[in-house]
């Protein structure tokens, strides 16, 4: 029964979130203390921070570094999650995600055209390779339901292969030109793996805005996805506008991962296993499953990140390895031990 | 009798693509009464019953729930007064069996209020005339056909709608669930009123058990009324091209082949 929304799972994750923000700010190799990050951030309040007084190296690792650092793999995280609970939801299939509806191959084609063409353009934190990644992604999501769509309506099986067939296919147009241009392919193929290395402040601003907005527009709806999964024609006999509402919510996720993926690259696995992982612990409730899985994707990126970026002493790696790597025997341990609720 | 009308179905035509399906099809539907729609496959049955739930939008023709066309009515409203139960489905995810038939209160509910006292009485009574009480935290999709069959009747008596409308709600079930819903549905006629209207195709329970008949064929009304008076062998005949025999008991008609 739906009654608090505000439950003990959902604090207990607040407070796992906070902490490994905690933690996750003291990683690296300059030494912060959880104490200097804290007087760091008390710093910044007017009227509380005034007189704190904050070594000049650590101002600078923490605020330009780390913070933005952190807080963009937050909001990739609740973004990546919750528009992978929505294609879940509106399509009641689980294998549905926007990387699977040409989100990721529409972005990596963006990505090498942009590497290939070699122009420079730049609008606020975006450079070439993100803005082309942006279009490549929209306009290609939007092209897959195109395809797919009959007399309305989105059929699931039908859009699950239109995204398939496009995503095969733009690899393929990828692949291609990297064989004509193989001095590229390092750049281009790195960029697909996802890193949260070039984050700025800019870049969180943007997508922070977008994702948190989306998100509690998507949070609206909560109650609709229920009915959703029970049925399309169960939703509509039950008051919902079924067709208006999924172009709406499709729309807005699309634009959220586009969003993430121009930021970020292409980083796999968060909007597919996140979203089960939830709702092994909240149920499928959308009310509840949705601010869970907004924490659990923050939760797990920056923990990702953290990794990626400490793990190995002179060298980065991709956070997209880690995601895979950390993600998928975690999600086959939880789905091994809840096949029940998933079948 | 005096009954009053919730719903009347006039001159409907419909065609998917290029195909009539209805081709003129109307009727009445009095308060109270368990009305079933029968005739072979492919003749419109479901289609019907659809555009009376609102679930595909009308193309041509009317449908009027208590004197106002169901194109003036919002979604919302056209689900406070008429609940729609579809063919068998599965539910993928594992919702409990009371969360399922809470959402029934749907329509009734603003966008972050939670379920009031109201509320909550109309699905605890509705697990209870369904026998679901025992069942009430069990997983959906943990259930047998019957047990889910029940689940989503038990969702749309939540609903507390004057209509319910019902796709083939026994088709996929044992004689024994087959009897325990019938005699739900049946129930809800007598002692609340309801109108009940459902595809059918068994000819002895729509016989047996339903106040009155729609026999379709090809996207029309072939013939219509009490189920025992009007049908016969000739009219099973004429409408299925099946010879079959009627045999009669004290009370009751057994259609056999």
């Amino acid at each position: 029964m739906e009654r608090r929304v505000l439950n003990y799972k959902i604090i207990l994750g607040l407070v796992l979130l906070i902490m490994t923000v905690l933690i996750a700010a003291v990683f690296g190799a300059a030494d912060i203390t959880v104490a200097d990050f804290v007087r760091a951030l008390a710093s910044k309040i007017p009227g509380i921070g005034d007189g704190i007084e904050i070594p000049k190296g650590h101002q600078i690792i923490i605020f330009n570094l780390r913070l933005p650092r952190i807080l963009l793999a937050l909001f990739a995280g609740i973004g990546l999650a919750i528009t992978g609970t929505v294609f879940q939801g509106v399509f009641s299939n689980p294998m549905a995600e926007p990387y699977l509806l040409g989100v990721s191959s529409g972005a990596a084609f963006g990505a090498t055209v942009a590497a290939i063409v070699d122009i420079q353009i730049r609008f606020m934190a975006f450079g070439t390779v993100s803005l082309f990644a942006f279009v490549g992604a929209f306009t290609v999501v939007l092209l897959v339901y195109r395809l797919a769509m009959q007399r309305g309506e989105l059929p699931v099986t039908v859009l699950l292969l239109s995204g398939l067939a496009v995503n095969y296919f733009l690899s393929s147009l990828i692949t291609l030109m990297m064989t004509f241009n193989q001095d590229k392919l390092e750049s281009v193929y790195f960029w697909t793996l996802g890193s949260f290395k070039n984050a700025s402040w800019e870049k969180v601003l943007i997508v922070g805005l977008i994702v948190l907005a989306g998100s509690l527009y998507i949070y609206k709806y909560s109650r609709e996805l229920d009915l959703i999964m029970l049925g399309d024609e169960q939703a509509k006999s039950l008051g919902v506008d079924v067709e208006r509402l999924k172009k709406r919510l499709l729309l807005i996720s699309s634009l959220i991962a586009a969003v993430i993926v121009a930021a970020s690259g292409i980083i796999g696995f968060v909007g597919l296993i996140i979203p089960h992982g939830a709702r092994m612990i909240s149920g499928p409730s959308h009310r509840k499953l949705m601010p869970l899985a907004a924490i659990g994707g923050g939760v797990f990126l920056i923990i990702c990140d953290t990794i990626a970026r400490s793990i190995l002493e002179n060298k980065e790696l991709s956070v997209g390895i880690i995601t895979s790597l950390c993600g998928v025997p975690f999600f086959l341990w939880l789905l091994y031990n809840n096949r029940k609720a998933v079948s | 009798m005096n009954l009053t009308l919730p719903l009347v179905v006039k001159d409907i035509h419909f065609s998917y693509d290029k195909k009539e399906v209805l081709k003129g099809i109307g009727g009445s539907f009095f308060e109270g009464t368990f009305y079933s729609i029968v005739g072979p496959n492919g003749s419109g049955k479901t289609t019907w019953l659809k555009l009376i739930a609102g679930i595909n939008p009308l193309q041509s023709g009317s449908v009027e729930l208590f004197g106002t066309s169901i194109a003036e009515l919002s979604n919302k409203d056209v689900a406070k007064y008429l609940s729609f139960v579809p063919q068998m489905f599965n539910i993928q995810y594992a919702f409990t069996v009371e969360e399922v038939v809470a959402m029934g209160r749907y329509p009734y509910m603003s966008r972050f209020a939670m379920l009031s006292e109201e509320d909550n009485g109309l699905v605890q009574m509705a697990l209870e005339e369904t026998n679901l009480m025992p069942l009430k935290d069990r997983y959906v999709n943990e259930l047998s056909g019957g047990e889910l069959q029940r689940v989503i009747i038990a969702r749309a008596i939540a609903q507390d709608t004057d209509i319910i409308v019902l796709d083939e709600p026994i088709s996929h079930l044992d004689i024994h669930y087959q009897y325990s819903i019938v005699t739900l549905l049946k129930r809800l006629c007598r002692e609340r009123k309801k109108t009940v209207i459902t595809v059918l195709h068994d000819l002895n329970v729509t016989m047996n058990h339903c106040d009155h008949i729609f026999l379709i064929k090809d996207g029309k009304v072939m013939i219509e009324g009490e189920p025992l008076k009007v049908l016969s062998e000739e009219v099973v005949q004429k409408v299925y091209g099946l010879q079959v025999k009627i045999v009669e008991t004290d009370e009751e008609k057994w259609i056999t082949w």
